[in-house]
Formats: C-alpha cells, sequence, structure tokens
C-alpha cells in the first residue's frame, strides 16, 4: 500500500468516528493525523463515501460549494444548528 | 459606502484565504528564494502571511500585539512545509474569526484600539493583494476572484493613508475608469 492510500484510510478512521450531530472541520481532523486541510479534503472527495464525509467542514462552519446544498441537508437531517449556511461549530464541534 | 454583514465579511475573508493557499501550493520547489517584493523571498513573503495569521486568535482573545510572542524568522515562522505551515495558521485564524461574537469584538493593534471588523477588511484586502504577489513572483495565475478584487478595493479605500500595513508601497496615480484589480494593485503601490 501506498503513503497516499495510507493517509486515505487514516482519515477515513477519523471521519468515521464522528458521532451523528457532531461535526469537525478538515483542519481538526488533519491535525489529529499530522496533515492539513486541504490533504483531508482531498481524500474524502476522492474516496469518503464510505464514511460520514458531511460531517467535516470548513473551520467556519461552512460547506464547499461542490457539495453545498447535500452536506447541509444531511446535517440538518442530524439535527446539527446551521446559521446563514454555516454550522455552529461551538454548539457541536467534535473533538471537544 | 458598500456595507458587508458580519457573515459576508467572513465568507470573504475565507474565500481569500483560499486564494492565496491555491497559490502557496502552486510554488515550485525552487521558487521559494525567488524575489517576491524588493528585498523579500517568495518564503519571507508567505511567511509574513503565516505571521499574520498567527495573530488572529491572541488578537481576537484581547491580548495585546506585543514582539516576541511568534518566531519572526521566515524559516521558523515556515517549518519543514511551508504549504502546511500556513494552511495551519490561516485554519486557526480563521477557526477565530468564526466565533459567535468574534466580528463584534475590538482588537489591540499596535496602531491602538480597532474594531474587528476593520481587522477583518484589513486581513482580508492583504490577502488579495499578497496573493497577486506570490502569483506574479512565481509565474502563477494573477487572475483574482473578482468579487474578492472588488471587495478589497472597498475596504482598501477606507483604510487611513499612514495606516496601510507592512509591505506595502505609497499609493500610485490611477484612473477612476480603470479596471478593480489595477486600482486595488495602485492603491498599495502596484502596478498591474
Amino acid at each position: 500500500m501506498s503513503d497516499a492510500l495510507d493517509i486515505d484510510e487514516a482519515v477515513f478512521d477519523v471521519v468515521d468516528r464522528i458521532p451523528p450531530g457532531r461535526v469537525s472541520s478538515y483542519g481538526a481532523v488533519g491535525r489529529l493525523i499530522g496533515i492539513g486541510p486541504r490533504r483531508v479534503a482531498r481524500a474524502l472527495s476522492s474516496g469518503g463515501g464510505a464514511v460520514p464525509w458531511h460531517r467535516v467542514v470548513r473551520a467556519d462552519g461552512s460547506a464547499a460549494d461542490p457539495v453545498r446544498v447535500r452536506q447541509l441537508e444531511l446535517l440538518a437531517g442530524e439535527g446539527v444548528p446551521i446559521r446563514n449556511g454555516r454550522v455552529d461549530m461551538s454548539a457541536v464541534g467534535w473533538p471537544d | 459606502m458598500a456595507d458587508f454583514s458580519p457573515d459576508e465579511l467572513l465568507e470573504l475573508f475565507q474565500r481569500a484565504q483560499a486564494q492565496f493557499t491555491d497559490r502557496v501550493d502552486a510554488v515550485a520547489p525552487d521558487q521559494w528564494e525567488d524575489e517576491a517584493l524588493p528585498g523579500w523571498t517568495v518564503a519571507d513573503l508567505v511567511a509574513h502571511l503565516v505571521s499574520e495569521a498567527l495573530w488572529v486568535p491572541p488578537l481576537l482573545a484581547g491580548e495585546p500585539a506585543a514582539e516576541g510572542r511568534f518566531p519572526e524568522g521566515t524559516s521558523d515562522l515556515l517549518g519543514d512545509d511551508p504549504f502546511t505551515g500556513w494552511e495551519t495558521a490561516a485554519d486557526n485564524a480563521l477557526s477565530a474569526f468564526a466565533e459567535d461574537d468574534a466580528l463584534i469584538r475590538t482588537v489591540r493593534l499596535s496602531r491602538g484600539p480597532t474594531p474587528a471588523t476593520d481587522y477583518i477588511e484589513e486581513m482580508t484586502a492583504d490577502l488579495v493583494v499578497h496573493a497577486w504577489d506570490l502569483a506574479r513572483a512565481t509565474d502563477g495565475d494573477t487572475e483574482l476572484d473578482g468579487e474578492l478584487v472588488t471587495a478589497a478595493l472597498v475596504f482598501a479605500e477606507r483604510l487611513p493613508e499612514d495606516g496601510v500595513p507592512g509591505l506595502f508601497d505609497p499609493p500610485l496615480d490611477v484612473s477612476l475608469a480603470a479596471p478593480p484589480l489595477v486600482r486595488l494593485l495602485a492603491r498599495f503601490g502596484r502596478k498591474a
């Protein structure tokens, strides 16, 4: 297995641990495994379909454009507080 | 004069960061020591933006701007991997500005108490102009997001003549009919 796939797997493992109703950021997930936010976003956009990718947003609680509508729908369905298109990260940010 | 809601200011800042991040990501390994601005390498320029970003959380927490809190040398600011160094600092700055009441606070800049909305506007204008500097220095993409350029021009025109943050030259004369990017760059002493 290549290093790139190892990193992708590490991202998926962390994202899989985010409970329903909680939301993390690309940067926060990256900090847990020692990579930057864009690397996390790339792993999730290329192969995050089997993990709750929708529970990861930008550091300001906003959703990336290509998936914005669907992502906010999925999060609203889990009871996540959303205001003006942004998740209230102080209320539901993960990890604590 | 155009006014922006706190949510709009936050979104513009996030986009200005992302636009700069794209251009940091595009820097080739052999370009870091190239000149970006007179006396400043590409690495120095990115390190300057890292330093600005590092200051956002403490300033928004009400701490005063004081020397010595963060490293000042370019290699210390950038760490082993400049892209990750920038991304990490930028992400923490974005989190801090996204806190619930962040944009109704007052920050203690070295020039005196300043509304956080003025602070985020300055940071946004700074990111837009330096994205152009970085792209120009590295043969990167100097086409900038038009909405960001227009907003940065509004922000820049509110700045006091003598209050423009570092790495900028005195304004150049430019026609009001010139395109927004040309006017923005002229405000910061740059010729498109």
